[in-house]
């Protein structure tokens, strides 16, 4: 998707770092419930060694997918903002692209947790009118490309 | 309520604050007590000793909420927004802009009304964006609201095509509007019949009769302990399949339909009688359902979506409930105005959607196909050779299904663009027909789950400003490349649309 990727602005690189200690504590949390069953089963069906390596081997999987799919999950998000709009891609698995136009805007809200403002981000939300619309949320920017954004959708909506 | 309103505060010249009524102090001292009640009674049965000091606990509580939360709300109107902070502890603020107001109105509770103040609720077009101002006398609301709609309808321009919108009525009209022919009645035998055919009434008890065909055979020792219990058990289920069908009736017996030059009127309602106005300038898309079953009987359903908040509300989304089929282009072109498409200019999806309505079939017959496994099992020798034909019937039947509804969907999406209008068709089962102005769109989104990537196949959802759960239109599997430049050329139209005509 995306005929334009060229031209899409991606998330700092401070996200990624972010990300991947995110995942990596994901992946430390299933890691040990995995090693506490392989382990376990490795004994209980007295496998020797070959077992007990192998249990290794899945735990080490098991703990290092969630940051490897952090890494994908960062390359694979994009926001533009174009004269008339803008937009969102994301996904890994699916992929999704939100597009809504700047005179369309009713509101935009922007947040950041303890860890984002340690690190300078903040995440902004696009609103658009009615029930249910998809709020675009483009997640931990840099709180100067969030001012900057701001006050570029601000023209859009008073114009 | 917008953020991006900030700075409207900090240019405007000193604000004229104003507080809500002091009859206020009455009403919130009620809702005090109402809410401290729990408190007041534990305090009320561990008083002992204290015994004396319990009345002026109750009454200094609640007296002293109703003081704090009093003195902490208060009102502005500059000239370009309506302002309003309220809260005790956690201190809220709103602005709404004049420009972005959408609705006006009031509304009095009993105490209120004994006092004679009313609670004005201005409303913008975002979800939760209402400014509740309670609660102000009568004469203040009236000024206030005059002052809102004139700023209001000079803010608000229509669509070329429609005659100028009105502001927000608050008065009663001086000669009832209803009183003129209506343009459509909806029969009471058609609506039966639509309702009946739509609710997944009869698709239930279909299943519900073969699960017990299947219990019957599989476990004959229940046959003997059927008893009044049982019986009354049953109707659970039996109730799911009748109240469906039945609520729709109550709602729309009686349906009719008014246009004026400006507006949509509706009356509907066996019981509770429903009246609502739709402005012709707000209807973001007009939706047609066409189950199979009412297909069938040669019917059709007429749904709008609306902008407005009030009118989205009421929950009353039909032009005509129940229409002979094909009848949609005549209620569509008297919602919008015109209609440049109809169902011959329709393209269809990729034809790969076959494929994958085919696997969705596949994966969702597993457990279907785990508990015929499983029913043959339990069954008693002597009864599972029935059981097992059942079951092969079944699966067959869904097979079949899954056959004729993978096909059918491949014939029946569908989508067609104009100079003003898109047309879309979507559903098998229950297919729908969604004609919106290009106008219209507030955001385009384009999705793709895993499977739909590997076919090269992409969803696309077109939303509108609509309040209700109709607003959005999503058509699946189209080629990507065919996704791609519908999402921009879309994206396009509505980004060259000023909002006011939108909303």
């Amino acid at each position: 998707m995306g005929a334009t990727m060229e031209t899409v602005e991606q998330l700092p690189v401070s996200v990624r770092k972010l990300w991947r200690w995110g995942g990596a504590f994901t992946g430390l949390f299933f890691g040990l419930i995995t090693a506490a069953f392989t382990i376990g089963a490795a004994s209980a069906l007295e496998l020797g060694i070959a077992g007990y390596v192998a249990a290794g081997v899945l735990v080490l999987a098991v703990a290092a997918v969630p940051v490897w799919w952090a890494g994908v999950r960062y390359r694979n998000w994009g926001w533009q903002l174009t004269p008339l709009w803008v937009e969102a891609k994301h996904g890994v698995l699916g992929r999704h692209r939100v597009i809504i136009p700047r005179n369309r805007i009713q509101t935009v809200t922007t947040n950041s947790g303890p860890v984002d403002r340690m690190l300078d981000l903040e995440t902004i939300t696009v609103h658009t009118a009615g029930v249910g619309a998809p709020n675009l949320t483009i997640p931990h920017l840099a709180t100067a490309t969030v001012q900057q954004i701001r006050t570029e959708l601000g023209k859009g909506v008073d114009e | 309520m917008s953020e991006l309103a900030g700075p409207i505060i900090d240019s405007a010249p000193p604000i004229d604050w104003k507080r809500p009524h002091p009859y206020t102090l009455i009403v919130e001292f009620v809702s005090s007590l109402r809410d401290l009640i729990l408190p007041i009674a534990f305090i009320a049965t561990r008083r002992g000793d204290s015994a004396e000091i319990f009345p002026m606990i109750a009454v200094l509580l609640p007296f002293g909420a109703a003081l704090a939360r009093y003195y902490s709300t208060r009102y502005a109107l500059t000239s370009e927004a309506l302002l309003h902070e309220y809260g005790v502890f956690k201190k809220n603020k709103q602005v709404l802009p004049r420009k972005n107001i959408q609705n006006l109105s009031t509304s009095a509770g009993l105490i209120a009304r004994a006092t004679g103040l009313v609670e004005v609720t201005a409303s913008d077009a975002s979800q939760g964006g209402d400014v509740k101002l309670r609660l102000l006398s009568v004469e203040d609301a009236d000024a206030l609201l005059t002052l809102l709609r004139s700023s209001r309808s000079v803010a608000v321009a229509g669509p070329p095509g429609f005659a100028a919108p009105q502001a927000p009525s608050f008065a009663a009209p001086s000669v009832d509007p209803f009183e003129a022919a209506p343009i459509h009645s909806t029969r009471m035998g058609d609506l039966v019949k639509f309702s009946g055919a739509t609710s997944g009434g009869p698709l239930l008890g279909i299943a519900l009769l073969v699960a017990a065909v299947v219990i019957y055979f599989a476990a004959p020792e229940l046959r003997e302990e059927v008893s009044m219990g049982t019986i009354v058990f049953a109707l659970g289920p039996a109730a799911a399949v009748v109240f469906p069908a039945l609520n729709p009736i109550f709602r729309l017996g009686g349906f009719r339909l008014w246009s004026d030059p400006d507006r949509l009127r509706i009356k509907t309602g066996l019981l509770t009688e429903i009246q609502m106005n739709a402005r012709r300038d707000r209807l973001q898309l007009v939706q047609v359902d066409r189950h199979v079953f009412a297909r069938m009987l040669g019917l059709e359903g007429i749904a709008f979506e609306t902008a407005d908040v009030e009118a989205g509300s009421v929950g009353v989304k039909y032009l005509a409930p129940a229409v002979a089929l094909d009848s949609w282009p005549r209620f569509a072109a008297d919602a919008l105005g015109k209609v440049e498409l109809n169902e011959d200019d329709l393209q269809r999806v990729s034809p790969l959607t076959e494929r994958r309505s085919l696997v969705r079939w596949s994966i969702g017959g597993v457990p279907i196909l785990g508990a015929l496994v499983a029913a043959a099992m339990a069954a008693p020798s002597g009864n599972r050779s029935a059981v097992v034909a059942i079951g092969a019937g079944v699966l067959a039947f869904y097979a079949a299904t899954a056959r004729w509804h993978a096909r059918r969907r491949a014939r029946r999406l569908g989508w067609a663009v104009g100079d003003e209008q898109f047309l879309f068709r979507t559903g098998v089962i229950a297919e729908k027909l969604y004609l919106i102005r290009k106008e219209k769109v507030h955001y385009v989104r384009l999705n793709q789950s895993f499977f739909q990537r590997r076919l090269g196949l992409t969803s696309i959802s077109i939303g509108t400003a609509g309040f209700g759960g109709l607003g959005r239109a999503t058509l699946p599997d189209l080629e990507n490349a065919v996704a791609e430049d519908l999402a921009d050329r879309l994206s396009v139209a509505s980004a060259n649309t000023p909002l006011a005509r939108t909303l």
